[in-house]
């Protein structure tokens, strides 16, 4: 595992809705898996 | 995919996927797809360049692995359709416990290279072991 035990920047997301909301809010009271793909969608 | 999303929600993982395209383009790709999962829509690749997802150089393209890997996929029946976005683009996973606090890097090496589910809930129970103790 590589481990970076860095604090995640808290930046302003777009969700696939069109609705807008900090990326905190994913992690509260979970780990967050982001996926970062290659594709567009 | 329903099984390992399962179990990877049972390791305490929350999965949001983060793409390239517009809101259309995302909704196209949910539908075509039927992804279960949230997904970032991220056209200027700002989350990518905050989290330091890492590109491809020039010449990766022309790597033996790369080409190695079209040879395969196209012996599969795989085309290769127009390129679309940014091609230089390399895949990854990161993930973020509930203290904001990175806690797990993956940074493909190549546009094909993903870790496992299995490394994913090795991953995460590590974080929760860690958490606990």
């Amino acid at each position: 595992m590589t481990s970076s035990k860095v604090k995640a920047p808290d930046v302003s997301v777009m969700l696939a809705d069109g609705s807008r909301l900090q990326l905190s809010a994913l992690w509260q009271n979970t780990t967050l898996v982001l996926v970062f793909l290659r594709h567009l969608g | 995919m329903r099984h390992e999303q399962q179990a990877i929600e049972n390791a305490g993982g929350r999965i949001v996927l983060v793409g390239m395209g517009s809101v259309d383009q995302a909704q196209a790709f949910i539908q075509r797809f039927e992804v279960a999962f949230p997904m970032i829509c991220d056209p200027d690749q700002h989350l990518y360049r905050e989290f330091a997802v890492e590109r491809m150089s020039p010449m990766g393209f022309l790597s033996p692995s790369m080409v190695l890997r079209g040879i395969a996929a196209m012996a599969q029946g795989h085309t290769m359709g127009l390129p679309e976005g940014d091609v230089r683009q390399l895949p990854g996973v990161i993930m973020i416990d509930g203290e904001g606090i990175v806690q797990y890097r993956y940074d493909g090496a190549d546009p094909a290279d993903h870790p496992s589910p299995q490394t994913l809930i090795a991953a995460l129970d590590a974080i929760r072991s860690t958490a606990v103790g």
